[in-house]
């Protein structure tokens, strides 16, 4: 079982890591560079350490879509002994569900930020981001497994609530990078975010169902 | 029964594996997104911006 997961997890993490990580540099990096000069004031740094950080950026991404990998293994597995058929087409919508979850859900009150965003409680805003996370998780899994009326209402109450009495905005906004820099950074941030997490969904329902199908 | 223990045993091992797994996922997912010391902070830096985590 043990195997199966971590095979699972590491080849979908790789992909969907590369994915990200490429998404990241064609369509956000050259975004974060720029708010870093309007944050510092400074021109960009030159063009052998872009290619050091880049290299890095993608071996973090990497890095963490493996993490993100071997929860959704994990998950699926559960499943999996519950009865549950787990292939390509499943792995697509748990990798849609683990963006709603991972990406979507902290982004809704906390998103993604250029350098140069105002400061506020980095340790406050890393809580709200895990209780984000968390309890979407818990609305959505309950949202897919629950039954009853009322397992819906938890459901939708997980989901709303965090973002009812989560961290508000500064009363004074000092951000230093334009605004349409930091829209489209936003939204692009969230793009690539689904696309990863879809390729991790699709590549884990893959490896999963062949490692179960084939000889042991 | 033995078809009973047999099954306990393997939903033992594959319980176990599964938070194995899951710790071993949280601590990846924490160290990329949360660790502050420096070189992880650095390197991990665009990674936090583009992927959502708060990073300063």
């Amino acid at each position: 079982m043990l195997r199966h997961i971590l095979t699972t997890a590491l080849l979908a993490g790789a992909a969907a890591g590369v994915t990200a990580g490429l998404l990241h540099l064609v369509f956000l990096q050259n975004i974060l560079l720029l708010a870093e000069t309007f944050e510092t004031g400074s021109e960009r740094a030159p063009f052998a350490l872009l290619t050091m950080r880049n290299a890095l950026t993608v071996m973090v991404m990497v890095v963490l879509y493996c993490g993100y990998g071997l929860i959704l293994a994990a998950l699926m597995a559960y499943r999996g002994q519950a009865g549950d058929r787990v292939d390509v087409r499943a792995g697509l919508l748990w990798g849609i569900a683990g963006f709603a979850v991972v990406t979507l859900a902290p982004a809704f009150s906390l998103p993604a930020q250029l350098p140069g965003a105002t400061e506020t409680d980095l340790a406050m805003r890393q809580i709200w981001w895990v209780i984000f996370v968390l309890s979407a998780a818990g609305g959505v899994w309950i949202l897919v497994y629950g039954k009853t009326p009322g397992q819906g209402a938890v459901a939708a109450l997980l989901l709303v609530g965090p973002h009812l009495v989560g961290p508000l905005l500064p009363d004074v906004l000092t951000g230093s990078a334009p605004m349409e820099l930091a829209a489209l950074f936003t939204a692009r941030s969230l793009g690539v975010g689904l696309l990863a997490w879809i390729v991790l969904g699709v590549v884990a329902g893959a490896v999963w169902r062949r490692e179960q199908t084939g000889p042991a | 029964m033995t078809t009973l223990v047999q099954s306990q045993v393997r939903d033992a091992s594959g319980t176990r594996a599964i938070f194995m797994a899951l710790a071993f996922g949280l601590a990846l997912i924490a160290s990329v997104g949360f660790a502050s010391a420096s070189a992880i902070h650095d390197a991990a830096h665009d990674v936090r911006h583009t992927t959502g985590f708060p990073c300063h």
